[in-house]
């Protein structure tokens, strides 16, 4: 989670004040300012935002959490200019991947079926590819998992550390 | 997570051939073949590994058990379903609707509202289960549970609903599932517990929003209709379990065939050691001290196939992604922390994954992957192997106090 300072509450609040807190989270690889209609696709409509951490001179990269109606917890982390380059999620229930992960979720699926299909698989999900680098762990109650495009991550971004 | 088959005859052939090779071994212990462990009293019921359902591809590490059920208030109408995977890592009873004979005529459990429950189970690769809830009464061995709320998988009348529950992919069949079906005995008394009380949204049920059941949404449901883990309903022996593998040895073994003894401190011989209780927090965690790292989400699930962790220091294999294929066989020491203080320190072994599955063998010792996330350790079922691992349920008194807890 997030810290709560009292810097972020104030980001909060001019967020609420723009009307930014009624949207669903954003999509990898779409950006942050996708009109708000698109973003409503999610299967757990409900989203709210729960913290925001923006972009600074020492900072290239922007991270807003969001809280799903289901409880989960889902953190995208974007670009200064607003593109979605990482997801995180955990929480009870699985966010709904095909929402979350936009045109990979593609790549995401054939890596499952490819998964389902080998001699014996791993209880965990993994995808390695040039486009696509993905984790999905977990059981009921308590899921857990991260997916990013690295050709998208900012130079200078320590990815794993921001996963975590 | 789970796995399937059909022949209980097959099963029992197979454990035949454990002890004929066994016996070729002129009795002298070798060290790799286990020796079986056979239920004997009345609170216990017999679990196995083997190969799993017919023609559900290469089933590793899975462990099954034999559930009855019948139509609620009829024990003469009755239907024993082999191969469910014995999952310590989900609540609830779930059986693949197409294998049960219709004439159980197992009764509908409404939502508020009155319209059919519909449960919706994930799973990490997306693959997901969707059905409706009934009533049935169910038997583990000489245990019985009068009305317990069980989900019917794949529910044909029901499936035009399924992607209300995920856009992934339904499970319809013993091959996707690798079982006919999931018996979730966890630290849990239910699937979703208090969240689904109050908040529609909570992902795990949902109901049709008319009669014609056209469309379905989000519903609220108390705990007592939620998918149960059926041994806080027993009459007795009802305060948790624990699962007894016998040991392996090291190399990949055909199959193995222990028990599930229900009730903890309940009969003697049913207690933990002292001072080996690890207390879970509310998700089921404790902590695993692995390489000098504190991993706080980690757990012991019986539903995975392997030991799941992060390591720099085993290489992944290249032909089968996500398990470790160390050069030889390596042995490594972790430690796990309840959050009630106790440590445990646990020794295993992994060796080359990709090695193991040419034996084609059910039983697979050391069998380990990547998890995906430093935080966690998933001790899955090469760990149950010369163990007894014991599960504490919930807010259910021991003599070793209230679960939920872990003890080995």
């Amino acid at each position: 989670m997030l810290p709560m300072t009292s810097k972020f509450r104030k980001t909060l609040a001019t967020a609420l004040l723009s009307g930014m807190a009624a949207s669903a989270f954003a999509v990898l690889g779409e950006n942050t300012q996708t009109p708000m209609a698109a973003r409503q696709k999610s299967a757990n409509p409900n989203e709210s935002l729960q913290a925001a951490i923006p972009a600074s001179l020492d900072r290239p990269y922007q991270v807003h959490e969001f809280q799903l109606g289901s409880g989960t917890t889902v953190k995208e982390i974007a670009t200064a200019q607003g593109m979605v380059f990482a997801v995180t999620w955990r929480g009870p229930v699985l966010p709904d991947l095909a929402s979350l992960l936009g045109v990979y979720f593609t790549t995401f699926n054939q890596a499952a079926v490819q998964a389902r299909a080998s001699v014996v698989r791993t209880s965990t999900v993994i995808v390695n590819n040039d486009g696509l680098v993905m984790r999905s762990s977990g059981r009921m109650r308590a899921f857990e998992g991260y997916a990013y495009a690295p050709a998208m991550v900012p130079a200078g971004v320590a990815i794993d550390d921001l996963l975590q | 997570m789970t796995f399937c088959s059909k022949s209980a005859i097959c099963t029992s052939l197979l454990w035949a051939l454990v002890m004929l090779l066994s016996g070729c071994g002129g009795g002298a212990s070798s060290g790799t073949s286990a020796q079986a462990i056979v239920p004997t009293g009345p609170n216990e019921h017999r679990v196995y590994v083997d190969s799993g359902p017919a023609g559900t591809g290469y089933n590793a590490n899975r462990l099954y058990t034999d559930v009855t059920i019948c139509q609620a208030g009829n024990s003469a109408n009755c239907q024993t379903i082999v191969h469910v995977l014995v999952d310590t890592g989900s609540t609830g009873l779930r059986i693949l609707s197409t294998l049960l004979n219709p004439a159980l005529g197992l009764r509908a459990i409404s939502a508020p509202g009155g319209q059919p429950l519909l449960g919706c189970v994930q799973f990490v690769d997306n693959s997901f289960a969707w059905g409706p809830l009934a009533l049935a009464d169910v038997k583990l061995g000489a245990k019985a549970v009068s009305n317990l709320p069980v989900q019917l998988i794949a529910d044909p009348a029901f499936r035009s609903l399924a992607s209300n529950c995920s856009s992934g992919t339904e499970i319809t069949a013993p091959d996707t599932l690798g079982a006919n079906g999931i018996l979730g005995i966890g630290l849990f008394k239910d699937d979703c517990g208090s969240a689904c009380e109050s908040n529609p949204l909570n992902g795990f049920y949902y109901t049709c929003t008319s009669s014609s059941c056209a469309t379905a949404r989000g519903t609220i449901v108390s705990r007592n209709q939620q998918a149960q883990n059926p041994i806080p309903m027993f009459a007795s022996d009802n305060n948790g379990v624990a699962i007894e593998l016998p040991a392996v040895g090291t190399d990949p073994a055909p199959g193995l065939s222990g028990k599930m003894v229900f009730g903890i401190g309940t009969r003697p011989n049913t207690l933990p050691v002292q001072g080996r209780v690890l207390i879970a927090d509310s998700r089921g965690n404790v902590t695993t001290i692995f390489e000098g790292r504190s991993m706080a989400r980690s757990f012991i699930d019986s539903g995975s196939n392997g030991l799941y962790f992060d390591t720099a220091t085993l290489p992944l294999c290249s032909g089968a992604s996500g398990f470790y294929c160390p050069a030889s066989l390596t042995a490594l020491t972790a430690t796990m922390v309840g959050s009630n203080g106790s440590t445990i320190r646990v020794g295993f072994n992994v060796d080359h994954a990709v090695n193991s599955f040419t034996s084609s063998n059910p039983v697979l010792p050391n069998l380990a992957g990547t998890f995906g996330t430093a935080a966690s350790f998933d001790w899955g079922l090469p760990f149950f192997y010369g163990r007894r691992v014991f599960f504490g349920i919930e807010g259910m008194p021991s003599p070793v106090g209230a679960g939920p807890f872990y003890a080995f």
